[in-house]
């Protein structure tokens, strides 16, 4: 084939035009559009033309993350409940389709002004959002189930986070086969139990985060939980409150005869007193991360054998546990005589005030450390603290100065 | 073995391959025909245009070319950062183009297929839109108001919201 033949054959599809933005092809158009991604912009985009607002609603009203609750009752009084709001143009859906079917995430992490408490609003909105997949309400105190409740028709959810919903009884989840992700922090009157666990149709809860203080049979519940999802688990947050661990009715026999957990990268448990030789039993060899806070016993000999059948383990956290500077020393694997050190990149050891300088010059070996936290301890002293900023260049470190200087600046402070 | 090419007013360029194969339209273009003396028409890119774009292409003649199948998460990361852009290229879209030039600039990388000329050029176009209203960008682009009273009134209410967000 000669070059003249192929430049023919590719021009002949493209014609030559007067370049203005007008006449740029709809693909290239569509295609500038597509980089604009903040709200601002796109809610101006969408003014200028037919073309452009095709182009721009659907990424315009893709998430909803107000910054204010005014913006919500915005939203449900020009939207969610006027019947004259159709959708515009080629977005023919039927007759009660409003923007709010684009929306796949509402995010209500970013208000910064409690002007209102938007219930009925977001109740409004809730039931057209049809096509919702996330959903990021924490710490919002004033939602009620009732203010979820059309949430049942959001059949795509993936992730609900109601984390610090102190008021949220029941969840309406069980009909989302893509559910995938649910917070619970501190929903002090959620209920969640064997009942909720066997009724959900999905099959691939991933993250879950339990506040198991406030649920009656925690520990059925947690059993359930294992059995039924033990193949999607990635990521199990189990907390109870330390003053309250031992009003708890949960008990280790929830991770007694565990499945095995082939996917669980994370595990964080506060609080829950589930024995270190509980723990070490369980299967979970892609483990990446392990919380185990609470003041009870410790066990440095499962806890040692549970670091090391771990070869992805980067992160323990076992704040608040008794542990003397030889059971750190064991379960890290940093005696000489213990074969290679475990190679952590962050560890925890807040208020373990038994450990001492011993054990912080024993970290010598753990080469990959980034990050050290060892708050509360007060048998640590200052020459320690500075050879791990020295030992380590870079490092996150988080560690109280001497308790006395701490005793002069609250004093100091009291003056005030 | 150097590479002529023909822009729509008759001026030739004369390129190394490297250059010409950053425009995958060339690129197959030349592994089709092979090696070949004769001057290569691009009768869509008029000279000046062809000239900036040759630039572009030897300032980047030396990256590694994004695998096809890569190519899709390469272009989804880099739009979640639309203010992202290298300052060479920055400089290079600022200098004395004007919007006529910038639309001509993407319509060339769309027809000669620089995937990361037609990203930076529709970019930089996107970035242009910021902070101003809506009036503005049609006098800005050209476009004419399409909608009538009532549907923009509709738009008004229903991104009332978004005004300050």
């Amino acid at each position: 084939m000669d070059v003249q033949d192929v430049v023919s054959q590719q021009t002949a599809m493209v014609p030559a035009v007067a370049p203005r933005i007008s006449s740029l092809p709809p693909e290239i158009v569509a295609y500038i559009l597509s980089f604009v991604t903040s709200t601002a912009v796109l809610a101006t985009a969408v003014k200028v033309c037919r073309e452009w607002y095709a182009n721009c609603v659907e990424a315009l009203w893709s998430t909803l993350a107000p910054t204010a609750f005014s913006q919500l009752v915005s939203i449900a009084h020009n939207v969610a409940t006027s019947s004259k709001n159709r959708l515009l143009l080629n977005f023919d859906f039927g007759g009660s389709a409003t923007v709010l079917r684009f929306v796949k995430k509402i995010d209500l992490t970013k208000v910064k002004y409690f002007d209102s408490e938007p219930t009925a609003a977001l109740n409004r909105i809730l039931f057209h959002t049809t096509n919702l997949q996330v959903a990021q309400f924490d710490n919002c105190l004033w939602i009620k189930s009732e203010t979820i409740a059309p949430l049942v028709n959001c059949l795509r959810l993936a992730h609900l986070s109601l984390s610090g919903c102190a008021q949220v009884t029941s969840l309406p989840i069980t009909q989302m086969p893509n559910l995938d992700t649910l917070l619970l922090a501190h929903c002090e009157r959620v209920v969640f139990n064997e009942r909720v666990v066997a009724e959900l149709c999905t099959d691939r809860l991933k993250h879950v985060h339990i506040p198991i203080y406030y649920l009656k049979s925690s520990t059925a519940t947690v059993a359930a939980l294992l059995r039924r999802f033990a193949s999607s688990l990635e990521n199990l947050v189990l907390d109870s409150l330390l003053v309250h661990a031992q009003q708890s009715d949960f008990s280790a026999a929830a991770f007694e005869n565990a499945p095995p957990l082939p996917n669980l990268l994370e595990l964080h448990l506060s609080f829950c007193a589930v024995p270190d030789s509980t723990l070490a039993a369980l299967y979970a060899p892609r483990l990446t991360t392990l919380t185990v806070a609470g003041s009870h016993e410790v066990d440095a000999i499962s806890l040692s054998t549970l670091v090391k059948s771990k070869p992805h383990l980067r992160t323990l956290n076992l704040p608040l546990r008794p542990l003397s500077d030889s059971d750190a020393i064991q379960i890290l694997g940093l005696t000489p005589d213990s074969g290679p050190a475990v190679q952590l990149e962050t560890l925890n050891l807040d208020y373990v005030p038994a450990l001492t300088d011993e054990f912080v010059y024993a970290l010598d070996s753990m080469s990959n450390l980034k990050c050290l936290s060892l708050k509360g301890n007060i048998n640590i002293s200052d020459d320690a603290a500075i050879w791990v900023s020295d030992r380590f260049p870079g490092i996150q470190f988080f560690y109280d100065i001497d308790a006395m200087e701490l005793a002069a600046l609250l004093e100091e402070s009291d003056d005030d | 073995m150097p590479v002529i090419l023909q822009a729509s007013d008759g001026q030739q360029f004369t390129i190394s391959k490297p250059v010409a194969e950053r425009s995958m339209l060339l690129k197959n273009m030349l592994d089709d025909v092979g090696e070949n003396e004769q001057a290569i028409p691009l009768p869509n890119v008029s000279g000046p245009i062809l000239a900036a774009v040759i630039e572009y292409c030897e300032h980047h003649k030396d990256e590694a070319m994004p695998a096809a199948d890569e190519d899709d998460k390469v272009f989804e990361a880099s739009k979640k950062k639309p203010d992202d852009i290298d300052q060479w290229d920055a400089d290079f879209m600022k200098q004395g183009k004007g919007n006529e030039e910038l639309f001509e600039i993407i319509l060339a990388a769309n027809y000669l297929d620089i995937k990361p000329l037609l990203d930076l050029g529709c970019k930089t176009v996107a970035n242009m839109i910021k902070g101003k209203t809506p009036e503005q960008i049609r006098e800005m682009f050209n476009i004419e108001n399409d909608f009538t009273p009532d549907e923009e009134e509709q738009i008004r209410r229903e991104n009332e919201w978004a005004a300050d967000a």
